[in-house]
C-alpha cells in the first residue's frame, strides 16, 4: 500500500468519524424537535406564512408592476426565491451558532477545544435546524413549480453554473458564520450580530442593483451578501451578471479563507473565563 | 409614583449598559426600513400611484410603520412566561409595588428609548431619501396619537398573556414567533394590508393584528373617515378589555397553581 494510499484512507475514516458525529447531533436534534412539536409546529407555520405572504406581496405587484429596476416581475420572484433557498440552507445546518453566546459565558467552549475534533466543525453544526430541514423540501418543491410557471429564460448551462455559484454562496454564508463566531468568542454578543447578517442578506431579496452607491458595492464586496443571492440568480436568468462569475468565486473563497484566520486568530483571545 | 419613576430610571440605564446590542438592534430596524424604502421608490420609478397610494402617501406609510413598530410592537416583556415558569415572580409579588406597574413602567422606559433612536435614524433616511411626507391636520394627528397609545396597551395586554403561559410551560416562543409574523404582513415594513386581497383584509380585521400599527398608519395618511377613526378606536377599546378580561381569569387561575419554585 502506497503512501497516498494510507493517507486517503486516514482521509476517508477521518470523514466518517465527522459524519458519524454530525448524524448523531442531527438525530437528538429530531428528537428534541419532536418532544416540542407543539412549538416546533407553530414554528413551522410561521415560517410557512413568511414565505407564502412574501410570494403574494410579488405575485401582487406582477399584476400592478411592470418593471422593476430594469428586472421583470418574474425576474424579481427568482431573486427571491434564491434568497430563500440560501437563507434556509446556512440556518439549516448553522442553527448551532445562534447559541454560541451561552457556549463561550458558560464555559462549554473548553469541552469542544479539547476535543480530538475541530472544534469550528462541532460549533458551527452543533445544532441542525430540523424545522428548516422540514420546511427545505417543500419550499424547493414549490420554487421549482413557480419558476416553470414564469416567463423566464433558462437554459441547461446557466442552470449548472447556478449550482456552482450556489456552493459559492453557501461558502460565504459559511464564512458569516464563522466570524459571528469569532465576534462571540471575543466579546459574547452572537444573538444580535447573528441576526444583523440576517437582516443584511434580506437586503438581497431583491437584486443588489436597486441600491445606492456606496451600499451596492459594500454588499458586493465588503459584506459579500449581494454575491449569495444576485450574481446567481442572474446569471440564471441569462441576465449579464453585476460582478463576472470568477470574482464571485474569488470573493467567495477570499472570504471564507478569512473567516478562517479570523477564527484562528479569535481563539488566541479566548481565556475560559466566560463572559 | 416615585418608586415607578425609579423603575423607570433603572430600566432607561439598564438599557443603555450593553450599548453594542442596542447599537446592532438599531440597525438591523434601520436596514429594514432602508429597504422598504429603496423597494418602494424604485417600484414608484415608473408610476405615480400603486396599488391605491401615491409616491408620498407609500414613503410616509415606511417610514410610519418604521416608528409604529419601535413604538407599539417594542416590548420588554418577551421573557415573563419564563420567569413565572421558573418561578422568578415570586420575589415581585412580595415587594411593595404592584407588579404591572412595575412592568408598565419598563415597557414605558424601553418604547421611550426606542423613540429617541427612531428620530435619529428617521432624520438619516429623510437625508438619504429626501421624501415628500404629508401629515394631517392636528384633529386627525390627536387621534393617530390615542390610536398609538392604545395599541401599545393592546400590545402590553397581549404579552402579559403569553406571559401567563409560564404558570404552565415554558415553551411561548413558537407562540409569540407566529404572533410576530401575522403582525409582519398585517402592519409590515414591506407592504400595507391594504394591498392584500380584500376577503384577507376582511378576516384580519376580524383579528387584533391590524389594531397594532395598521389602523395608526390610516389615521395618519388621512385614508380613514370620521365614522372609520371612531369604529376604529372604538375597536381597540374593545379588544383591550377582551384581552384584560381573558388575562385576568387566566392569571387568577395560574395563581392558584403557581409553586414559587418553579418548574
Amino acid at each position: 500500500m502506497g503512501h497516498s494510499d494510507i493517507n486517503m484512507q486516514k482521509a476517508l475514516t477521518r470523514l466518517r468519524i465527522y459524519w458519524q458525529i454530525w448524524f448523531t447531533i442531527a438525530k437528538y436534534a429530531y428528537q428534541e424537535t419532536v418532544l416540542n412539536r407543539w412549538t416546533n409546529s407553530l414554528f413551522l407555520f410561521g415560517k410557512i406564512i413568511r414565505f407564502s405572504m412574501t410570494l403574494l406581496f410579488l405575485f401582487l405587484i406582477k399584476q400592478n408592476i411592470h418593471g422593476f429596476a430594469g428586472y421583470t416581475t418574474d425576474q424579481v420572484i427568482i431573486f427571491y426565491l434564491t434568497f430563500q433557498v440560501t437563507d434556509t440552507l446556512a440556518q439549516m445546518f448553522f442553527r448551532g451558532v445562534y447559541e454560541f453566546s451561552w457556549q463561550v459565558r458558560s464555559g462549554e467552549l473548553d469541552f469542544y477545544l479539547s476535543k480530538p475534533l475541530n472544534p469550528l466543525f462541532r460549533i458551527l453544526t452543533g445544532k441542525p435546524d430540523i424545522i428548516d430541514a422540514t420546511f427545505f423540501l417543500p419550499t424547493i418543491l414549490v420554487s421549482i413549480w413557480i419558476a416553470s410557471q414564469l416567463d423566464i429564460h433558462i437554459t441547461a448551462t446557466s442552470l449548472v453554473i447556478y449550482f456552482f455559484l450556489m456552493i459559492n454562496s453557501f461558502l460565504i454564508a459559511t464564512g458569516f458564520h464563522i466570524l459571528v463566531i469569532c465576534i462571540g468568542v471575543v466579546t459574547t454578543e452572537v444573538d444580535n450580530v447573528v441576526m444583523l447578517y440576517r437582516d443584511t442578506t434580506s437586503l438581497t431579496r431583491f437584486p443588489v442593483n436597486i441600491y445606492s452607491e456606496p451600499l451596492r458595492t459594500a454588499l458586493l464586496f465588503l459584506i459579500p451578501v449581494g454575491l449569495m443571492n444576485t450574481i446567481p440568480a442572474q446569471v440564471l436568468l441569462n441576465i449579464p451578471p453585476t460582478r463576472t462569475i470568477l470574482y464571485t468565486c474569488l470573493v467567495g473563497g477570499g472570504f471564507f479563507l478569512f473567516s478562517l484566520f479570523a477564527w484562528k486568530q479569535s481563539v488566541k483571545k479566548y481565556t475560559s473565563a466566560g463572559g | 409614583m416615585s418608586k415607578y419613576l425609579q423603575v423607570f430610571s433603572i430600566t432607561w440605564q439598564n438599557g443603555f449598559a450593553y450599548p453594542v446590542s442596542v447599537l446592532f438592534w438599531r440597525l438591523r430596524q434601520f436596514l429594514a426600513t432602508f429597504m422598504s424604502l429603496t423597494v418602494w421608490s424604485v417600484i414608484f420609478m415608473g408610476q405615480t400611484t400603486s396599488f391605491g397610494y401615491s409616491r408620498p402617501e407609500m414613503i410616509t406609510y415606511v417610514f410610519l410603520i418604521g416608528f409604529l413598530q419601535s413604538m407599539i410592537l417594542a416590548t420588554v416583556l418577551g421573557n415573563l412566561a419564563e420567569d413565572i415558569y421558573q418561578g422568578k415572580i415570586s420575589y415581585q409579588m412580595m415587594k411593595p409595588i404592584n407588579m404591572f406597574g412595575f412592568l408598565a413602567a419598563q415597557d414605558f422606559a424601553d418604547k421611550l428609548k426606542n423613540f429617541g433612536f427612531v428620530i435619529a435614524e428617521t432624520i438619516i433616511l429623510f437625508f438619504l431619501f429626501r421624501p415628500q411626507i404629508t401629515f394631517p391636520a392636528w384633529p386627525v394627528f390627536g387621534f393617530f396619537a390615542v390610536s398609538v397609545i392604545l395599541g401599545a396597551i393592546l400590545l402590553f395586554v397581549i404579552m402579559l398573556l403569553f406571559g401567563v403561559v409560564g404558570f404552565w410551560s415554558n415553551e411561548t416562543w413558537g407562540m409569540r414567533f407566529l404572533f410576530y409574523m401575522f403582525i409582519d404582513f398585517t402592519a409590515g415594513r414591506l407592504y400595507p394590508l391594504s394591498i392584500l386581497p380584500k376577503f384577507l383584509q376582511t378576516a384580519l380585521f376580524y383579528t387584533p393584528f391590524p389594531y397594532f400599527s395598521y389602523v395608526q398608519s390610516q389615521i395618519f395618511l388621512n385614508k380613514y373617515s370620521a365614522v372609520e377613526i371612531t369604529r376604529s378606536l372604538v375597536s381597540l377599546v374593545i379588544w383591550i378589555l377582551i384581552c384584560t378580561f381573558v388575562f385576568r381569569y387566566f392569571w387568577k387561575k395560574g395563581l392558584r397553581e403557581y409553586g414559587a419554585l418553579g418548574h
